[in-house]
């Protein structure tokens, strides 16, 4: 948890549900009961044309990519830099990527985890931690 | 119907890069702009029409008032912080070459030089754009996103390090022969690219471009009226812009292929309105913010097939006796970075004969946007 940061507002088009999930712990996203494709950032409409509906999802997924973070960076993440960040691909998907910290345990600061332990396509898990005060969102355990 | 050979860009102007400069932003964008006229032999009451990027800072009716300019029929802005460059350019041409307009400046003026005014570290305390599915996890700046694509890339098609500092030492070399470029009499070699600090793992600092003061013009005419003007006339051939479907401005993330981007698309677009193939170029200006852009960017636009760009690049493919010599003047990298405008321009000089590292009988140059923005593209030709 870090004071200051740039916090994603939580109130834009189709997310509500994205926010619930997550204050109740879940990871959950868009999904098209018609098609069954996934989607993320969340959107308007499947572009079969279908509605889509907030699904839970496993929670597995994949490093996808990384990068460590050197300075300068917003004062916030200051004292934690360098640090690294992730691309998580989720198991549901391809293509169904969020960017987010890496733990080895929940609640660990974001610069924890030792880069030189990271490899492309090793297993991930979600786990929900706060951002910021009052902001859930999936980090990735090693 | 295409505009292929209609409009000319006949006067380009700039002023000093540097870091620092006294002149306010305004005050380069009009001297940029007074350069591009005088370059042309075009008085500036025959401007009828102004293009630039949805980013500038100066607005239309200041460059009129200011310039005596007008009075305007068409004025336009083009989106995408650097993806615009060339559209900014081409959407002008298609006025010219619809009879919207007669006589167009396009152009570009930054104060980018103080480390306060980079756009990342002006970050909103809320962000209500996409950029909030990334930036609260610390993915915060243009090169820590250019860096996912990079690192991805390089698993998938191999070690880029030697292809990044080819790519560096290349364009200093190139803004070492340059006197206007910021760079000029500093020399770099591999060892010093190698040593630069790491910005964004695998990014080091010399794989990220300048921040500039200074600005760029360019004047547009119909190509008959350009024949009689003052300076050999650089024809437009051919103008593209792309969006590849669920792309997002640089956090561009979330689509299965995500290293097929919208240069894909405007290559495609590109390639379907000239009868030139990539093979025909002569000399490349690719959009340079970061060296992965220039790796992605040759082979999107079909200078090599995906995952060859890198031993492309390795074998000197981009130096001056290269297959595809490109940046000649420095680029962002080295010259300066002016949203890409200041490649647009060397691009002019290489087709003119003026360049500083002129590559011999250059008859056909591109001129690309940003590769993890939309985007757009010119091919650019020698009249006659
Ligand atoms: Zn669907």
């Amino acid at each position: 948890m870090i004071d200051g940061i740039p916090l994603p507002a939580r109130d834009g088009p189709f997310e509500a549900g994205f926010w619930r999930a997550l204050e109740r712990g879940e990871l959950a996203h868009q999904n098209c009961a018609d098609c069954g494709v996934w989607h993320f950032p969340p959107r308007w409409r499947c572009h079969c044309g279908q509605p889509l509906a907030y699904r839970a999802v496993s929670g597995n997924a994949r490093l996808w990519s990384w990068t460590v973070i050197h300075p300068p960076v917003l004062p916030a993440f200051a004292p934690f830099a360098p640090y690294p960040v992730a691309i998580a691909e989720l198991a549901e998907a391809p293509g169904l990527r969020m960017v987010g910290p890496l733990v080895q345990t929940a609640g660990d600061p974001i610069n924890h985890v030792d880069p030189s332990r990271l490899t492309i396509g090793m297993p991930l898990q979600a786990c929900i931690v706060e951002l910021a005060e009052g902001t859930p969102w999936p980090a990735w355990k090693i | 119907m295409t505009i292929a050979g209609k409009v000319a860009i006949a006067g380009i102007g700039q002023t000093q890069f540097g870091r620092g400069l006294a002149e306010s932003e305004r005050e380069l964008a009009y001297m940029a702009i007074d350069m591009a006229l005088k370059d042309a032999g075009i008085e500036p009451s025959e401007i009828d029409a102004l293009s630039s990027y949805t980013m500038e800072a100066t607005p239309d009716f200041e460059i009129v008032r200011n310039l005596g300019l007008g009075p305007l029929s068409y004025f336009s802005q083009a989106p995408h912080g650097g993806g615009a460059g060339p559209a900014a350019i081409g959407h002008a041409a298609m006025a010219l070459a619809t009879g919207q307009a007669k006589a167009a400046v396009v152009w570009r003026a930054r104060k980018r030089s103080a480390a306060g005014t980079r756009v990342w570290a002006q970050s909103v305390p809320v962000l209500n754009d996409h950029w909030k599915w990334s930036r609260p996890s610390g993915l915060l700046r243009p090169v820590d996103e250019v860096a996912m694509i990079a690192r991805r890339y390089a698993h998938q098609y191999g070690d880029i390090a030697p292809a990044l500092a080819e790519i560096a030492v290349t364009l200093r070399r190139y803004a070492c022969a340059n006197p206007a470029a910021t760079m000029y009499g500093k020399p770099m070699d591999e060892a010093d690219y190698h040593a630069s600090r790491m910005v964004a793992d695998p990014l080091r600092l010399f794989d990220n471009c300048l921040e500039t003061d200074g600005a760029v013009a360019l004047v547009l005419l119909p190509a008959t009226r350009a024949r009689d003007a003052r300076q050999p006339p650089v024809l437009i051939e051919a103008f593209a812009q792309g969006l590849v479907p669920g792309h997002q401005s640089m956090a561009d993330f979330h689509r299965a292929d995500a290293l097929t981007g919208s240069s894909a698309v405007t290559a495609e677009h590109l390639w379907q309105r000239t009868a030139f193939t990539a093979a025909d170029v002569d000399v490349a200006q690719f959009y340079d913010a970061f060296s992965p852009m220039i790796l992605f960017s040759l082979e999107a636009y079909g200078f090599a097939p995906r995952g060859e760009g890198a031993r492309m690049i390795v074998e000197g493919a981009l130096r001056p006796d290269g297959a595809l010599p490109t940046n000649t003047a420095g680029g962002g990298l080295s010259e300066a970075y002016l949203h890409g405008m200041n490649l647009a321009t060397e691009a002019v000089r290489q087709l003119r004969g003026t360049a500083t590292t002129q590559i011999a009988d250059a008859r056909l140059a591109l001129v690309t946007g940003c590769d993890a923005t939309p985007n757009g593209a010119l091919l650019l030709r020698r009249d006659g």
